[in-house]
């Protein structure tokens, strides 16, 4: 009965906040504009990506064969990992420059517990698979710690992660006694080096992380939490999400994938050097932001990103093909980063 | 036997730093009713209502809801006691769309992967989103819209369903018509009668005397942190009102 009254004077009050109107109105306009931002917002770095390829192959013919796909692809694989979790941490509204770090001391640690006659390492000869539990509890101890001090003590994201960026390479350094280390045990060598199939064992991790971690983007209450979080903290703290957990679990998970990055690195060179992964935080966070990951935080596709990631390494690869000087092909990459932040800004201007 | 206030707030006091934003100041809503809090800027409103809300922990006092003590450390604490706080700036996500802004802090989960894990349940929340603007008796064209593309009144319309389907026993709302015109303003006054007729008390946080004497059955007058009165609306006047925020008596 109730609800039958109810119902009539919703009916008769359909028209509150003078909504009826514009609904009816923008419904059309607004499925066609939907379509267009789709496409042209949405998902247009791949748009932008077959662009770039297309320019790279007509200018060397080098450029669009399978072997300098596939090496491509391997290089794409190591910082796509990275780029995962660099894009969670900017989802959440925050930064992580110390996942360059992270990859270098993750394989110099990796070494040091495994590799064996040679005076720098451990000496233990650890077998890869708990070296490489050691090595992931590190990269999350690693977010774990960020994480503490950015969301409960309220540190400054930018700084207190490029303090742990110095901070880890001079660790990564101190475990490796500054040497390089090599010859990692065979079953090691084959998560960065091996095939399954026709295609490198790297990939096929990379693929499985963006998976689960789109998964749990977008279908997971965490994930929803972390783009919540990163649209509006204040919301999210008013409606009971603890804003200190999803920032501290979201550097948590940009250190693991820092720490499966730098295995699959160290494992592909079959050796981890000291400087290994230096400058991947600013690939990475430019890969996010050209695969469309905004820097003001909470919007985003993380799918995206892998377009991002092989954008970075056709233009790095197309240019060493064309034999452009090394100098040049640095401050082309930082000229791409600075267009991807220009476009970044933009797109939030133009909303 | 009087009845038993759903909220009570006893001596509550908050100090920040050298500032006593509030002093000894009580407070109790009855089931059912409508109560203006009013005072100028500064006087300890909105303060106040944080408190009751969870944002902050009182310095001193004690909160009381339907007889019971309570000690709040989180916004979280304050809503599952069925309190709702609807902010000024409404508090949505615009990057969210308006049944994830409905569930914001509380979305439905369901088994996925054969038990596996538990994912959001998005067809439910879009139901229920649905069921609750009905509530509010507001349309908007589809629940899966982000709030950034929204109208002022459609917002407050999402933050109103919001405290509604958490099934909230008291809704705070803080300056709500401050973004919303004439028209609005009245369809929002409609839906506070409405919320009263559904045994929602609501605490009305506002300058505007016109709008809390259309729906107001009590009025909190509170100045330099103080409470200086406490009048039935009925049995009062605009002017009476007034001279009290501006002197005090």
């Amino acid at each position: 009965m109730e609800n039958k009254l109810n119902s009539e004077s919703f009916l008769e009050k359909i028209n509150l906040f003078g909504l009826k109107s514009l609904v009816i109105s923008g419904a059309k306009k607004d499925k066609l504009k939907n379509v267009v931002r789709i496409i042209v917002l949405d998902y247009s770095i791949w748009i932008i990506l077959f662009g770039i390829v297309m320019i790279l192959s007509s200018l060397t013919s080098r450029f669009l064969t399978t072997v300098n796909l596939m090496n491509i692809l391997l290089h794409s694989s190591i910082l796509g990992v990275v780029v995962i979790g660099e894009s969670i941490c900017l989802l959440s509204g925050k930064f992580d420059l110390s996942v360059g770090s992270t990859v270098g001391l993750s394989g110099a640690l990796a070494a040091w517990l495994m590799v064996t006659g040679q005076p720098a390492a451990s000496g233990w000869a650890l077998h890869p698979i708990p070296a490489i539990l050691i090595v992931l509890l590190v990269g999350i101890g690693i977010g774990l710690f960020n994480g503490f001090f950015i969301a409960k003590v309220g540190m400054n994201p930018l700084l207190t992660t490029l303090a742990s960026m110095i901070f880890l390479r001079g660790m990564a350094l101190i475990v490796t006694s500054g040497e390089s280390l090599y010859n990692f045990p065979p079953s090691y060598q084959f998560l960065g080096g091996g095939t399954i199939g026709p295609v490198p064992t790297a990939v096929v991790i990379m693929l499985a992380l963006y998976i689960i971690f789109h998964f749990i983007l977008n279908c997971k209450k965490i994930g929803r939490h972390i783009y919540i979080v990163g649209g509006n903290p204040e919301a999210a703290r008013a409606c009971g999400i603890s804003v200190e957990k999803v920032v501290m679990l979201a550097f948590m998970m940009s250190g693991f994938l820092a720490a499966v990055g730098g295995i699959l690195l160290s494992s592909r060179l079959n050796s981890a050097q000291t400087i290994s992964g230096s400058g991947m935080e600013l690939d990475a966070i430019a890969a996010s932001v050209i695969g469309g990951i905004s820097l003001q935080g909470g919007r985003g596709i993380l799918l995206n990103t892998i377009a991002g990631v092989l954008v970075i390494e056709s233009i790095r690869t197309g240019l060493v093909l064309l034999d452009v000087p090394a100098f040049w092909i640095r401050c082309t990459m930082g000229f791409v980063i600075f267009l991807a932040i220009l476009m970044d800004t933009l797109k939030v201007k133009l909303k | 036997m009087e009845k038993i206030p759903i909220i009570k707030m006893v001596n509550i006091s908050k100090n920040f730093g050298a500032v006593k934003a509030l002093q000894d100041v009580n407070f109790e809503v009855y089931p059912c009713e409508v109560v203006a809090l009013v005072g100028d800027n500064g006087a300890g409103k909105s303060t106040l209502m944080k408190i009751l809300a969870g944002v902050y922990p009182p310095s001193k006092g004690e909160i009381f809801i339907e007889g019971e003590k309570v000690n709040f450390t989180s916004p979280a604490d304050a809503i599952s006691r069925g309190i709702q706080m609807i902010y000024q700036d409404l508090a949505v996500a615009d990057n969210i769309d308006v049944a994830g802004n409905i569930f914001l802090g509380r979305e439905l989960e369901k088994k996925a992967l054969g038990g596996f894990t538990k994912i959001i349940d998005k067809k439910r929340m879009e139901e229920l989103a649905w069921e609750a603007l009905e509530r509010v008796k507001i349309n908007i064209g589809s629940v899966r819209e982000k709030v950034e593309n929204l109208s002022g009144g459609q917002r407050q319309a999402v933050a109103i369903a919001r405290a509604i389907s958490a099934k909230a026993k008291i809704i705070i709302m803080d300056e709500p018509a401050a973004a919303l015109g004439v028209k609005e303003t009245h369809e929002l006054l409609e839906l506070i009668k409405d919320l009263k007729e559904k045994k929602i008390a609501v605490v009305y946080i506002s300058h505007r005397l016109e709008n809390i004497f259309e729906v107001s059955d009590r009025v909190i007058v509170l100045k330099g942190g103080k409470r200086i009165a406490d009048r039935q609306t009925k049995d009062t006047t605009m002017e009476k009102i007034r001279q009290l925020i501006v002197e005090g008596v």
